[in-house]
């Protein structure tokens, strides 16, 4: 305890560096939960003080070493961009020591400038297209490239270990430079990404002698053949996952075989699905060591002894805890899967055809699952079993399988979700796509799930109301958002009016990010979510009878948000131009594939996306994209220098 | 009560086709974009038949947003812009529905046509070529929805009987009337045509509420008449 209660003691008077170095002290113990005083003794010695005021200035530093221990215990990048705004000296600590760099939206910041500020970066996250290209609301050519990024980090952070990248254009031209430029290169993360072919995964596989990572999350791949897969080192690697599921053609037996033989790290293994069955056990073999497993099609017709030797490869499985894939599962196949099941954590059927009730043969076995991702073919009654055997559930997600219209009847109603919900005590995130919904269901739902940090439903009949009531589905979603406390996340649907938001804007106060489509009346409803949601970062929006007022009135509230997309909305051209103006660190970009010849200021817009920026209007947009210049002569400038 | 809900049929229509195009009225913003995006996933409310029938709210809903929504009229978007991205799925799942939706076999001989009945919250597809007579096709679909089914004229004798004339007579007693749309969009009773001939023009299946069948019944004949 003596070197800090001396200090306190002695410099009584000089509050400054008292406070400075209580709230020094307040990190550590806030990261290590009890004030440990062998540690502080274990730090380079502080220098001496004497009573002198003179010597305890305004702007004494500490020792940068200091800082940089225990800034070094920092992890989370929240708490690190808190930490970087005390002072300048801590700003500069916190900035030569990050390694874990995390940019949500690729165009709120220049590159360069994330290149020069932290020298020791490793590790580089990005996000590029807002959250709605996912279902192809935004059009092709908008832009999220990858390249000027690259190109940044490759000329001046040579050391860059890791990058990760989400809805980016990346070419074989980023993936080549990737591969040349960064010599300790461990991880490459590709998700919902588009522009490259499977040469430029070639060369990556190549280059990069100590590859650990390479996954390819749903990206559409210009896909030239299976020879990249040969392409890495003919000595041991150093792979540790491998996710190719995404890819549709064959890759060579002999390469797969041979590439996991040398492979003793593999941990994750996620094969596409042209791999077929009958060379599954082959496969397996190889890597009994596997923690996650994707496998490919899982259809062929296999002889009893080849059924036999995969069973038996498939049970000696004894890491494995994570299990997806299996397309085209076939009922009679599933038995061969239950020696997995009771360590199983983590099991995705959302590409498994298989109906009830075989699934529940499955379902019954798996009482480690935290999370399972099914089609709506489990129906009610599979999760039901979900709800007695799953007890550690986590994440449920239930995808349409467009089978309830279709000549099989599939049964899954609200009643699903709410057993989940009775019966999993842990379950806090869920995305469930249904057909109709109650408002008695969602008030259930949430008097059991008070947890839920996630709550994303997707009534796919717009303008749903409560099927037994013909109320809209305010009152469901008020409940959610009354009970729990703690919602990060929420897509609303059905029918819905502006009550419905206002109930969100005065509850959902932990809410960062909202997805809304066809509902509310007026601009009411926006209004009450920009003036309501205090944590709010992400807002998409879509199809909703309303825009100009709510916007302008709530401007302000948008340099807090990260983005914020409109769609088909009533939103006036004289309304984008007049918030661009107001606001000078928003881009306001304006995205027509169809413009008008004339715009007058009451002429609406297709979209809208709106994003807090450092780095002014980005100089890629294509044609249909216009940023509304800030200064009310010009009205409109479409900088697009490629 | 057919008189009140005919003011709004017009509004409430949702049509497949382009905004504007067909009537000359267009439909509020939000509900053009809705009727857009509709794809024949999303037929439930689709039919103007349905929303005379048990669903008032559908109404009550589509009169209050023409009153609040503005009376601008955004400028006609393109039919391409809005008919994507519902259900919010991403285009790799969308594949894995598509595929799924492909019958194992016989896809070309078999010709499903989707059933409805008024108050069931589901849609059910037969196929009709499965069955060789009316009397068939009635007792699958008296299994079908006997869960819903509160008819006087229960289970057993199968709710529905196609064959006779005295239907006609009797529709007003029973609970739920077959209807059907055939080729040229127009809705006719069951039972009235042969069978094959049923079976090639059947478009799609409706189980009415006995109340709303009135009126139905003679079309079918004439039709059956001028074709011959």
């Amino acid at each position: 305890m003596g070197a800090s209660s001396t200090l306190l003691m002695v410099s009584h008077g000089h509050c400054l560096l008292c406070l400075l170095f209580s709230v020094v002290r307040f990190i550590y113990i806030k990261t290590f939960n009890s004030f440990d005083s062998f540690r502080i003794k274990s730090l380079p010695s502080l220098p001496s003080l004497s009573l002198s005021p003179s010597l305890v200035l305004m702007d004494r530093r500490f020792p940068f070493k200091v800082l940089e221990h225990i800034f070094s215990f920092v992890d989370s990048n929240e708490d690190r961009n808190s930490v970087s705004l005390v002072c300048k000296s801590w700003f500069e600590t916190e900035r030569r020591t990050r390694k874990r760099v995390f940019v949500g939206n690729c165009y709120a910041v220049s590159p360069l400038k994330v290149a020069r500020r932290f020298p020791k970066m490793r590790s580089l996250t990005l996000k590029g297209k807002p959250h709605f290209a996912d279902y192809n609301l935004v059009p092709d050519g908008w832009g999220g490239y990858a390249w000027p990024w690259i190109e940044a980090m490759a000329a001046r952070r040579p050391f860059l270990e890791e990058i990760r990248l989400k809805r980016m254009v990346v070419t074989d031209e980023c993936l080549e430079k990737i591969a040349a430029s960064f010599r300790d290169f461990k991880t490459l993360v590709l998700t919902s990404c588009e522009g490259f072919s499977t040469d430029g995964i070639a060369a990556i596989a190549s280059t990069c002698r100590k590859l650990r990572d390479l996954e390819l999350r749903e990206c559409i791949v210009d896909d030239l053949g299976g020879d990249w897969l040969s392409y890495f080192p003919e000595t041991s690697t150093s792979l540790v996952s491998l996710d190719f599921s995404c890819l549709d053609s064959e890759v060579k037996l002999s390469d797969l075989e041979r590439l996991l033989s040398r492979s003793p790290n593999l941990k994750s293994l996620k094969l596409n699905r042209s791999v077929t069955l009958d060379v599954l056990e082959s496969l397996l073999r190889r890597a009994p060591q596997l923690v996650e497993l994707g496998t490919g099609s899982f259809s062929d017709e296999l002889d009893p002894e080849e059924i036999a030797k995969l069973t038996k490869a498939l049970s000696e499985l004894k890491q494995l805890k994570s299990l997806s894939g299996l397309w085209d599962l076939l009922p009679e196949y599933i038995p061969l899967l239950y020696s997995l099941c009771p360590r199983l954590t983590s099991l995705n059927l959302s590409y498994a055809t298989v109906q009830m009730p075989d699934l529940i043969d499955l379902l019954s076995r798996c009482s480690k699952l935290q999370k399972l991702w099914v089609m709506d073919l489990i129906e009610d009654k599979g999760l039901k079993t979900v709800a007695l055997c799953c007890k550690e559930l986590r994440e449920l997600r239930v995808f349409p399988s467009g089978a309830d219209l279709d000549e099989t009847d599939v049964t899954l109603t609200e009643q699903g979700l709410v057993s989940v919900s009775e019966g999993c005590p842990k379950l806090e995130s869920v995305l469930y796509f249904c057909v109709q919904f109650t408002n008695a269901a969602l008030v259930s739902i949430a008097k059991n799930r008070p947890n839920f940090r996630c709550f994303r439903l997707c009534v796919m009949e717009p303008f749903a109301p409560d099927y037994r009531t013909q109320q809209p589905l305010d009152e469901g979603f008020k409940a959610i958002v009354e009970r729990c406390k703690d919602l990060r996340r929420l897509s609303v649907s059905g029918l819905l009016t502006d009550k419905a938001f206002e109930y969100i804007g005065v509850h959902a106060k932990k809410l960062r990010m909202l997805s809304i489509a066809f509902a509310g009346d007026s601009d009411l409803m926006l209004h009450h979510l920009l003036s309501g949601c205090q944590s709010l970062k992400k807002l998409e929006i879509r199809d909703c009878p309303f825009g100009d007022t709510a916007l302008l009135e709530n401007a302000a509230k948008l340099e807090t948000m990260r983005s914020l997309w409109m769609s088909s909305c009533f939103v006036s051209f004289g309304a984008c131009k007049q918030l661009s103006q107001k606001m000078p660190r928003l881009n306001v970009e304006v995205i027509d594939e169809h413009p008008p010849k004339t715009r007058p200021d009451s002429s609406p817009v297709e979209r809208i996306y709106i994003y807090r920026t450092v780095a002014g209007p980005r100089l890629d947009t294509p044609e249909f994209v216009w940023t509304i210049h800030k200064s009310p002569e010009v009205g409109v400038s479409r900088l697009s220098i490629r | 009560m057919m008189g009140t809900v005919e003011l709004n049929l017009r509004e409430t229509e949702l049509c497949l086709g382009l905004p504007g195009g067909e009537t000359g009225a267009p439909v509020t913003g939000t509900k053009r974009g809705f009727s857009e995006t509709v794809d024949l996933k999303l037929n439930l409310n689709n039919e103007p038949e349905i929303n005379e029938g048990s669903k008032p709210h559908d109404v009550v809903t589509s009169v209050s947003k023409e009153k609040s929504s503005s009376p601008k009229d955004p400028a006609k978007p393109p039919a391409k812009a809005q008919v994507v991205g519902w259900p919010p799925v991403r285009s790799y799942r969308k594949n894995v529905m598509g595929s799924y939706q492909k019958p194992s076999g016989g896809t070309e001989t078999a010709a499903f046509v989707k059933v409805s009945m008024d108050g069931a919250p589901y849609l059910r597809k037969v196929d009709l070529k499965m069955y060789k007579s009316y009397d068939e096709l009635s007792n699958a679909l008296s299994n079908m929805f006997s869960s819903f089914t509160m008819g006087k004229y229960g289970g057993e004798e199968g709710m529905i009987d196609f064959m006779n004339e005295r239907n006609m007579a009797l529709v007003t007693t029973w609970d739920y009337v077959p209807s059907y749309e055939d080729k040229d969009g127009d809705w006719m009773l069951v039972g009235d045509v042969p069978w094959p001939m049923f079976v090639d023009t059947c478009k799609r299946l409706r189980l009415m509420k006995g109340s709303d069948a009135i009126g139905l019944a003679p079309r079918a004949m004439e039709k059956c008449k001028s074709r011959a």
